[in-house]
Parts: structure tokens; sequence; C-alpha cells
């Protein structure tokens, strides 16, 4: 069976539902693709043929734009007993191998900034959280080329 | 893919960065049509505002002329607006196809 890989697009500030949402939902994806991909190995295995390919293609796609970039803020603290989003999405990130790439002038414009944008715009510091990267638009607008599944959050 | 693209909020950063996404979907030979709600026609008045100037170009984009709500309000500014702008404007369908849009974003 072929399926899409989703492309979640992430524009709500994390103070938003649908931040958290966003979180939710790729956990549960995650996990269950996970195991879908387990049992496929295990079928695989069985019969004594492999497919790279398919193993090297992303679980999941994840962009975030707009006031989600905060999330992305190694900085922005939160009182105990909130959801750390930014740690949420770490995790994740550690435990699937799951890129989260960040839309440059976005984040640049609330304050969250690598040390290649910091020193390229005399910024002072950078506090881009680990595991996010900052890239351009066009990321996502090359994400979209292949028959992808958007969700906005 | 085909994308409608609603621009909803009042903000000067929110709607520039919807109609910014737009533009590049665009130049990546994406199908979007943008959709300007009423809370943003005072951005879109501003002539200093980068939506202003950004709908104005969208032609050169390739870009459809993105749509308004079809009430009186939508007849009013597109008549205070420059005719290079109000151009590149036009009111919504009566009647739109649901199928006619793969995914529908909002700013």
């Amino acid at each position: 069976m072929t399926t899409t890989t989703p492309l979640l697009l992430i524009t709500a500030d994390p103070s938003h539902p649908l931040a958290h949402l966003a979180l939710r939902y790729a956990h549960a994806y995650l996990k269950g693709a996970a195991n879908s991909d387990d049992i496929d190995n295990n079928d695989t295995n069985s019969t004594g043929s492999s497919d790279n390919a398919t193993s090297e293609q992303p679980l999941l796609n994840v962009f975030f734009y707009g006031d989600s970039a905060h999330i992305a803020n190694r900085l922005r603290w939160q009182s105990a007993d909130q959801l750390d989003l930014t740690k949420e999405w770490q995790s994740l990130a550690e435990q699937y191998q799951l890129p989260l790439p960040v839309c440059v002038s976005t984040a640049l414009s609330r304050g969250v900034s690598d040390m290649d944008n910091s020193s390229r715009h005399q910024l002072d510091g950078a506090n881009l959280a680990t595991g996010f990267t900052l890239v351009g638009l066009s990321e996502l607008a090359m994400m979209m080329q292949d028959d992808c599944r958007l969700i906005q959050f | 893919m085909r994308l409608l693209i609603q621009l909803h909020t009042p903000t000067e950063a929110a709607s520039y960065e919807g109609c910014a996404l737009a533009l590049t979907l665009a130049t990546f030979g994406h199908e979007v049509q943008l959709f300007l709600d009423a809370p943003v026609f005072g951005l879109l008045m501003q002539s200093d505002s980068r939506l202003h100037g950004m709908i104005q170009s969208l032609e050169l984009y390739d870009m459809p002329a993105a749509w308004l709500p079809d009430d009186v309000f939508s007849g009013w500014v597109t008549g205070m607006l420059p005719i290079d702008l109000a151009s590149q404007l036009t009111l919504v369908p009566e009647i739109i196809n649901s199928q006619d849009f793969e995914q529908i974003l909002t700013f």
C-alpha cells in the first residue's frame, strides 16, 4: 500500500490550541507509522528481500511558519504546569530523526536566530533551539512538489 | 498543488506572511488563489503596506486576481483603491467547486 507523506504546516502561536494539536497529531502519526514500518520490516525479512528506498523517506514532514517560529526559541520560558512545546518537538525529532525546519524570515522577525543569521544581520547572540533549522520558504514549496497531504495547524 | 489562501488576520505581519507564501508557491508552479477577507482591507488601502505592494504584483507571478467577499464593502474598497491595484481584485464567484482546491490555508 502506498501513502502520501503528510506535511504539517504549523502556523499557530505556541499558546494556541492548534499548536498543541499539531504536536499530538505528529506524535500519533509517527507512532502509527513506526508500528506499521515494524510490521512491514518483519514481513520483508521473512521473505528475504529489502527495499531501502522506502525506509529513507521521512515518515512525516513538518514546517514551522509565522507565529509558530516562537516554538523554536530556546529562551521561551514556560511555567512548570505548561506543556513545553519546544522540548516536546525536540524529543519527537530525536526519536524519529525528524527534521524541524523553520522559515528563516518569520523566525528572524520574531527574534529567533541562529549563529549564521545573527552574524549576517549583526544580531547579538543566537537562540535557535537544538534540532530546529532555519530555512527559506522555498523548502516548503519543494516539500509540496510531491503529491503530499498538506495540513495546516 | 491547487491552493486557496485566505488572508483574514488584520496585522501587517500575518497578511504579509500569508501573501508571501502565496507568491512563493506560485513561483514554484503551484496554482494559488488568494482571498482577501474584510479585516485586511485596512492594510490593503495603506499604500506603504507590504500587502498593498504584493497584491499590485499578482500578475507578475501569473496569479489570478484576488477574491474579495461578495458584499457592498468590497465594492466600496475597490472604488477607493488605485486602478492598478483594483485591477488585481475581483469578487468571489457565487459558486465555488470544493474540488477546485486541494487545500485551504488561512492566515
